[in-house]
């Protein structure tokens, strides 16, 4: 018998796989679908304190190895969110997500939407396409990590994620910052660049807002190698989500040290019932590798 | 990669009605009835477009904001961009059919009926609605098909006076259908769908909803009841407006 179960920062997942923030997670009805589709936990999109239009479109475009996006935080806002959210009733656990200008705000976002049944908090700090959130706000470094993570930690006694960007050089120190001030799992992390497409005849930027956060295939490698460095860099949990979206790609990354694992743009490649898909070849693996269960396999890669 | 963006030089431009222009493109494009494009205006936006006509590809333009009205100041041999098609067609059954169009819901309705041999298309009953006569669109093309067309306004300017849905529900009393095709405004399509459901005819309707990615089901914006409109839509069966 196999056992895909893991333990994320306290919380029971029944597999590994979470639906990566930002994919589907406007509303309840769809969350419901992607919980058909087998996976562990999903994550809501990243509420506001304000509804947000985001940007306009082209918000999304193909490349050759994924899509990049700047989607720009459309959402409705906190208040309607809360509502949206707050009946959950499945037993996947749903995890929050909030994002912010300022430690402050964040604080009181994450006092606001704790009151709903949330099974963890992620915290936004590397979205590379919105000004005023993320990266284009200065949350990338050590200090605004360490400012953010401890406002919100004196809000919530919820787990809670620090979600972290890959195009950072400084990751490790940026994830020990999180960790000391009370983070309970790193989600290593957004997407990549920013990058840009241009439409050679018209001459133009597809994005509207030019450049996006790149996700897909292209991107596996950034997240391997930035799980490994992780890995030695803090003790806490870590969820590798960028590119992955095979049982292969998984078990690449739980050797790399990942606890947990964050699907998004998978989902346009195989379809909702992935987490299905990859389960069963995770298992299949396992199986013709002797494995019970996947702690065995967690970090393998730092024995070699 | 599917999602590739194509630009087309437009080669004619013609008034429909006072809102409506129909913008032919020198270009083909293989699609099936019900199917869109996501039309991208550098600079300014992008949306969905369902498809009139394949070849030459034709879309039908109504005004009805900024996107639109700057979609509608474009001219012959200006460039269009667009990638597509996405979306589920219309399953077209065989025997009499009824389409039921609500103003500029009319062109996948057209793409429908137009894509029949000349037989069939005889056997089609078209019933168009809008507020006045003057927002009547595609009246002459479905005449020119030979399908029967039947038309309804709110203010009586012509044809039957009141809504498409009153005109549908006695047709649907009066005569045998086998398929019931519908696409417009979303209470006259739950309508519809309703008078279909209770006779038990098969019937689907082409919903409308805001695009963000469009056809690529990633962002959930366009989710009706967990349905992803841009990509296991637009077409619908109709039990998915009935409570």
């Amino acid at each position: 018998m196999i056992d895909l179960s893991v333990n994320l920062a306290g919380i029971k997942l029944k597999n590994p796989l979470i639906l990566a923030s930002g994919i589907l997670g406007l509303d309840t009805a769809s969350l419901k679908r992607v919980v058909r589709g087998g996976v562990g936990a999903v994550t809501m999109k990243s509420l506001t304190a304000e509804p947000r239009q985001g940007h306009p479109n082209p918000i999304l475009v193909e490349f050759e190895g994924g899509f990049m996006n700047a989607v720009g935080y459309a959402n409705k806002g906190i208040e309607v969110g809360i509502k949206e959210f707050g009946q959950w009733n499945e037993e996947v656990p749903l995890i929050g997500s909030i994002v912010a200008g300022s430690a402050h705000e964040f604080a009181q976002l994450a006092e606001k939407i704790q009151t709903i049944p949330i099974r963890a908090l992620e915290i936004v700090l590397s979205c590379p396409h919105t000004p005023g959130y993320g990266l284009l706000a200065g949350q990338g470094t050590s200090k605004a990590t360490a400012k953010i993570t401890k406002a919100v930690r004196k809000k919530t006694k919820l787990p809670l994620i620090v979600k972290l960007s890959p195009s950072v050089q400084d990751i490790g120190n940026i994830a020990k910052a999180a960790e000391e001030e009370g983070a309970d799992a790193i989600n290593m992390g957004n997407t990549l660049g920013p990058g840009m497409k241009i439409d050679i005849e018209r001459a133009s930027p597809i994005l509207s807002f030019k450049i996006g956060g790149m996700s897909g295939p292209a991107i596996k490698p950034i997240t391997i190698r930035s799980v490994y460095d992780l890995y030695q860099a803090v003790k806490i949990p870590i969820i590798a989500t960028g590119g992955l979206k095979s049982g292969a790609d998984v078990i690449e990354a739980i050797m790399a040290g990942a606890t947990a694992v964050g699907i998004g743009t998978g989902i346009y490649y195989r379809g909702i019932n992935i987490f299905k898909k990859v389960c069963r070849e995770m298992e299949k693996w396992l199986v013709a590798h002797s494995y019970k269960n996947l702690l065995s396999l967690r970090g393998l890669a730092h024995n070699s | 990669m599917k999602n590739v963006y194509q630009t087309v030089k437009i080669i004619r431009v013609e008034k429909e009605t006072v809102r409506v222009k129909n913008f032919v493109l020198d270009t083909a494009i293989k699609a099936k009835p019900g199917q869109y494009v996501m039309v991208w205006l550098p600079r300014l936006n992008e949306k969905p477009f369902g498809i009139v006509e394949s070849w030459p590809m034709m879309l039908s333009v109504a005004k009805v904001g900024p996107f639109t009205k700057a979609f509608h100041q474009l001219k012959k041999g200006d460039q269009l961009t667009f990638r597509g098609p996405y979306g589920k067609p219309f399953l077209i059954k065989k025997g009499n059919l009824l389409l039921v169009a609500g103003g500029y819901g009319v062109a996948p309705l057209y793409f429908l009926a137009r894509s029949l041999p000349p037989a069939r298309r005889k056997k089609l009953t078209v019933v168009i609605g809008a507020k006045t006569k003057l927002e009547l669109p595609f009246v002459t093309k479905f005449k020119k098909l030979g399908c029967r067309v039947l038309l309804s306004t709110n203010d009586g300017s012509v044809g039957f006076k009141g809504f498409t849905t009153q005109l549908a529900d006695e047709l649907l009393k009066k005569e045998k259908f086998d398929g019931v095709y519908s696409c417009g405004p979303l209470m006259m399509m739950k309508r519809i769908a309703e008078l279909c459901y209770r006779s038990k005819m098969f019937c689907q309707v082409s919903m409308e909803s805001f695009f963000k990615c469009g056809g690529i089901g990633l962002c959930g914006e366009c989710s009706f009841k967990g349905h992803l409109v841009c990509k296991e839509g637009p077409v619908f069966n109709g039990s998915i407006l009935v409570d």
